[in-house]
Parts: C-alpha cells; structure tokens; sequence
C-alpha cells in the first residue's frame, strides 16, 4: 500500500518538474534548423512583395546576364515540394548558355516564412512573375522544375504562356485534380503503420511542431521516409534529400489548397495548355511512379508540343542521383544548346 | 435592503464561485466506492491509438488513505507506466515513462464524481533527425458515475512537454552544408533543451468495468488537438490525427 506520505512525496516531485521546466534555466537553447535568410543576413537574397506583403527570399544566379551584345536568356528553376534550390544547384552548369536563377520559393528552403493567407496559387503564380520581372525585364523566360516546381512551372505558363519561352519539367505530380485523384495511391503510400510512419507520429510526443522550426525538423522525417512515395528504385535506402530546409508549412497550406481530403483535389495547372503553342519537356525516371509511363499516359495530351524524356536507373531525386543525365537530356531540349554559342 | 457591508468583495466572490463550482469535487464521499481495484495493486495493459498504435503497461498501487477508511479521497493511488510504440518497440528504443497519482471525489451518496490524476512522464524518441528527451506532465479529469463495478465518465486532459533535450542527427547537421555566402564550418546545430517542446488537449469519453472475479475492463476515446500557433495541422504527416482511442484489461493482485 501506498502510504498518505508517499503520496504526497510523489505531488512534491511533480511539482518540482513542473516548476523546473517552466523556469528559464534549461541552457543551452537547441537549435533545430539553419536560420532563414531575413535572420542570417549573410545569406544572398532579394525582396519580393507578393500578396501585399514584401517578404525576403534566398536566391542565387549563375552566369552573366550579357554575354557580348547579347543579353542572356534567363533560365528559372524551380524545386519540388519539401525542398530548396540546394537540389537544383546541379542546373548552374546551365550557365554557359543561360543566366540561371535558383531561389527558395517564399515559406521554403531559407527564405523568409509566410502565414496561411499569404500563401495561394495566385500567390505562387505572382512570385513566379516578380522573379521574372526582376531578371528578364519582359523577355519569356525559360522554365526548369522538379516534381511540384515542375507543376507550379505549368501553372504558369497556363497562367502567362507568352511569358514562357521553353519549358522542362522533371516528373510533375498531377496538373489537374482528375490526374491527382486518380494516381494518388500510385504515388503516395498512406500506411500509417508503416515504421517511418510511427516515428514521425511519436516525435508529436517530444516535440509538437508549434512553430516554423519544429514544423521543418518534422518535415525532414518525411524526406527521409523512402516508402511513404513510390519515388525511388531502393525504397529502403532512398537517396539523400539535399535541401537547406524543408518548408513544413506551406507543404501542409499547399494540401489544403489542392484539396488533399479522401481523395477528391480541385485544382487545375493544366488550364488551356493545350493552346500553348512552347515547347515542352516531359521527363520521367525509371524508378519513380511519376516516371515516363506517367508523364506519357497523364501529361503527354495535356500539352501541344511535348517530347518525353527518360531517365533510367534513376528515381525522383534525379538531380541528385544522376545529375549529367538530367543536364544532358536538357540540354538536348533547351533552345540555346541547339544554336551555335554567341 | 442591503446594505456594501453584505455585498461580498469581489474576491471573496470569486472564491465563492469556485467553491460551488467545486462541490461535486471536494463533497466528501458517504457511501458510494468506485472501482473495486482501490483496494488491491492493478496491473493494466491497454493498447490502441495513440499518436501511433502503442500499448501501455501500468500499475496502479492502491494508498492505504482509502484502505484505512479516512474520509476524503477514494481510490487515491500510485501509478507508474510504460508506454511503447508497436512499430517501434523493437528497434529505437522509443518510449514514455510515466509516474504519478491519481483519485476520485465522490458526490455525496451517489455515484457522482470526478477522477483526477496528474502524471510526471519522460519521454525518448528517436529516429533520422536525431535523439531527444522530453520531460512533461499529463493531467487528466475524469467526472461521471463512479460505482463499485463500474464507470462512465467524460474523458479530460492537458500533456504538455515542459521541455525537450535535442541532439541532431547527420541529416540535421547536413542541413548546415553548402550555404551560399557562409564561410563557417564549425555552424551546425546545437544539442541542447527545446521549451515547450509539445501539448496535446483531449476531450472524449471513458469507461471501465470489473467483471467475473476482478478483472478490469476499460476503453477510452476522443478528440485529441495540439495547440499549434502555426493553427491546426491536421496533416497526418506534420501534424497530428486529431483522435485517440485504446481498450485495456487489468487485474488485481
């Protein structure tokens, strides 16, 4: 039997954690994830105003903007969902013919975090346009992206077609609710029994993801679970994500957007690309289910001028699995590699 | 007619309102007795979701404040748990240890009453992004019927991490590499104590029954919310199902 005395011991020593763990002496803070770039002032970075509110972004360019009398056609690139333009740094070799702009589109990677009404596809399509706006001044730009930067480079070109010269895009997720719906469960595994799975869920016991940092460091869980998507030709050992910083909320805002829930999306990238008269690139791994069955079956009809591109051997994460064959099938495409070198 | 001496001053009054607020709490219990394992050591094992499927083994020490027939409290007890994860169980040491005590006040003669309990838990998790510790409290209020045989009562709760103690993992530190503009290789994160690391709010509906010759029967279920200023993530990847639900059996010994 437990004894009044013991009892009142064990209320004591509740207390005591409590009191603790309230008070400010649990040094030193931990820190989580690298800093975002309107914090570490060491990173390079523009401002951009986007849904009224003028938020710092980190970005990068390659190459110069005027090569003798001509001025460079810029190349923008845009990265998938959960990462940054670390991933993309592979397309800088791109800069011998192009001034290539790699940036952490708002909410991801370094830049600057944003709140739930600053972040719609409007606002997606805006910050494509002021990056453009800022870098070829009027001239159509030529679009690189991965999976759902490759789906955000539809919807702009949907959006502004005569602002897009060339487009490439590297395994897009579904452009259009119907393709999303029906390839869910093709594409992403919702076991929430599988072991990953249980680790993400009990890291809610240690650490809620109550602010942008602990939502990121949660978000890195995701990245590292090679089963959660049929992306890549070694589920057990997928290859490294390389990313700064995943964008755990604007992932989570970006599903509510599409309409995520039992699976019915609406939303539509694909709107009127059929009258686009650019040139599109489809490419497609080997390994992914976003692969060249995918892109053929789902994208192909949606685009009046695409050619498919296949990558073998290789998963989602292309750019990092192989990047020379990415740059090769580019180059094969993009309109600067098929005219002699200014 | 009154006169200001007898209007009470708004502190007294508050503390009025908590006292009648607080009756069906502080009503010293007649002759009404809840569940039969107050007098005898319980073990119980429960499984269910719970974040992710997990069981958990407790044992629950009856206090002699009952057993020597004091006023007051009925059922006051020890309990000390241990929960596990099942996907987890055997590869990661993850797991939460909990210590702590709980009660019931009856109201009255009659069934009515609340259970109460507050727990101390430590908490480890591990995986890609590294190890981390977390030290919490749980509390939980229980109000309903409260008979010899048998309970069904609203089901209440707060978790909170007080605070958690982090140590990166090579895919954390990774994350510090290849920064445009940053010459600093000594940057990386820190291990160290995060504040306020998690909390969990639950509302939702309990029951336990004795049968046969003792054994426990109970089942609990609900809304389970993590208080986010981020706001609600439901997200079953970054955020959390908003539910939670488990069976259990125990025995006395």
């Amino acid at each position: 039997m437990v004894t009044p005395r013991l009892l009142a011991v064990t209320a004591v020593v509740l207390g005591t954690v409590s009191w603790t763990g309230c008070r400010p002496v649990l040094v030193p803070h931990a820190t989580l994830v690298p800093t975002t770039v309107e914090r570490d002032l060491r990173l390079p970075s523009i401002a951009i105003t986007v849904a009224g509110r003028t938020r710092r972004v980190h970005l990068q360019t390659f190459g110069d903007s005027v090569r003798g009398d001509t001025v460079r056609p810029v190349l923008l690139a845009l990265h998938g969902s959960l990462s940054d333009h670390r991933m993309l740094l592979p397309l800088a070799a791109l800069a011998d013919r192009y001034r290539v702009v790699l940036w952490d589109q708002r909410g991801n990677g370094l830049s600057e975090r944003v709140p739930r009404d600053e972040y719609t596809f409007d606002a997606v399509v805006e910050e494509i346009d002021r990056i453009a706006d800022r870098f070829a001044r009027g001239r159509p730009v030529t679009l690189v992206g991965h999976s759902f930067g490759a789906m955000y480079a539809a919807l702009y070109m949907s959006r502004h077609p005569a602002r897009v010269r060339e487009a490439a895009l590297l395994e897009p997720g579904g452009l259009n609710g119907a393709i999303m719906g029906a390839t869910f469960r093709d594409v992403i595994n919702v076991a929430l029994l599988e072991r990953e799975v249980a680790r993400t869920s009990w890291q809610n016991e240690v650490l809620t993801a109550t602010d942008h940092d602990a939502l990121d460091l949660k978000a890195l869980l995701v990245l590292a679970n090679g089963r959660q998507t049929n992306y890549f030709c070694d589920p057990q050992r997928p290859p490294p994500a390389d990313v700064w910083r995943p964008g755990g909320y604007v992932e989570y805002l970006r599903g509510t957007l599409m309409g995520n829930g039992f699976g019915r999306f609406r939303y539509d990238f694909a709107a009127g690309l059929d009258t686009v008269d650019r040139p599109v690139l489809l490419v497609g791994a080997s390994c992914s289910a976003l692969g060249p069955a995918f892109q053929r079956r789902w994208h192909g009809p949606l685009f009046r001028r695409a050619t498919l591109a296949t990558l073998t051997g290789v998963g989602h994460r292309m750019l990092t699995e192989d990047p020379g064959a990415v740059l090769r099938v580019l180059r094969d495409f993009l309109a600067e590699y098929r005219v002699a070198p200014h | 007619m009154r006169t200001r001496a007898d209007t009470p001053p708004i502190a007294a009054r508050r503390v009025l309102v908590v006292l009648a607020c607080s009756l069906p709490v502080l009503l010293p219990a007649q002759a009404a007795r809840p569940l039969e394992r107050s007098d005898r050591t319980m073990a119980l094992v429960t499984a269910g979701w719970d974040h992710t499927v997990v069981s958990e083994a407790r044992v629950i020490v009856p206090s002699a404040v009952h057993a020597s027939g004091h006023a007051g409290w009925r059922a006051p007890a020890l309990t000390l748990a241990l929960t596990v994860p099942w996907m987890l169980a055997t590869t990661s040491g993850t797991w939460k240890l909990a210590l702590g005590v709980e009660g019931t006040r009856l109201r009255g003669d009659g069934p009515w009453g609340v259970q109460l309990q507050g727990r101390a838990t430590l908490t480890r998790a591990s995986d890609a992004t590294g190890r981390r510790y977390a030290i919490g409290l749980e509390m939980g209020a229980a109000p309903g019927t409260h008979r010899a045989r048998g309970t069904l009562t609203a089901d209440l709760g707060y978790r909170l991490t007080l605070a958690t103690h982090v140590r990166p993992g090579a895919s954390v530190r990774a994350l510090w590499a290849m920064r445009p503009g940053i010459v600093a290789p000594d940057e990386g994160p820190d291990a160290g104590w995060h504040r306020g690391g998690a909390s969990q709010l639950r509302l939702g509906i309990a029951a336990a029954r004795i049968v046969g010759d003792g054994t426990l029967l109970v089942a609990r279920a609900g809304f389970a919310h993590a208080p986010n200023r981020l706001g609600i993530v439901l997200n079953p990847m970054l955020g959390q199902l908003p539910f939670h639900a488990t069976l259990g059996v125990g025995r006395p010994w």
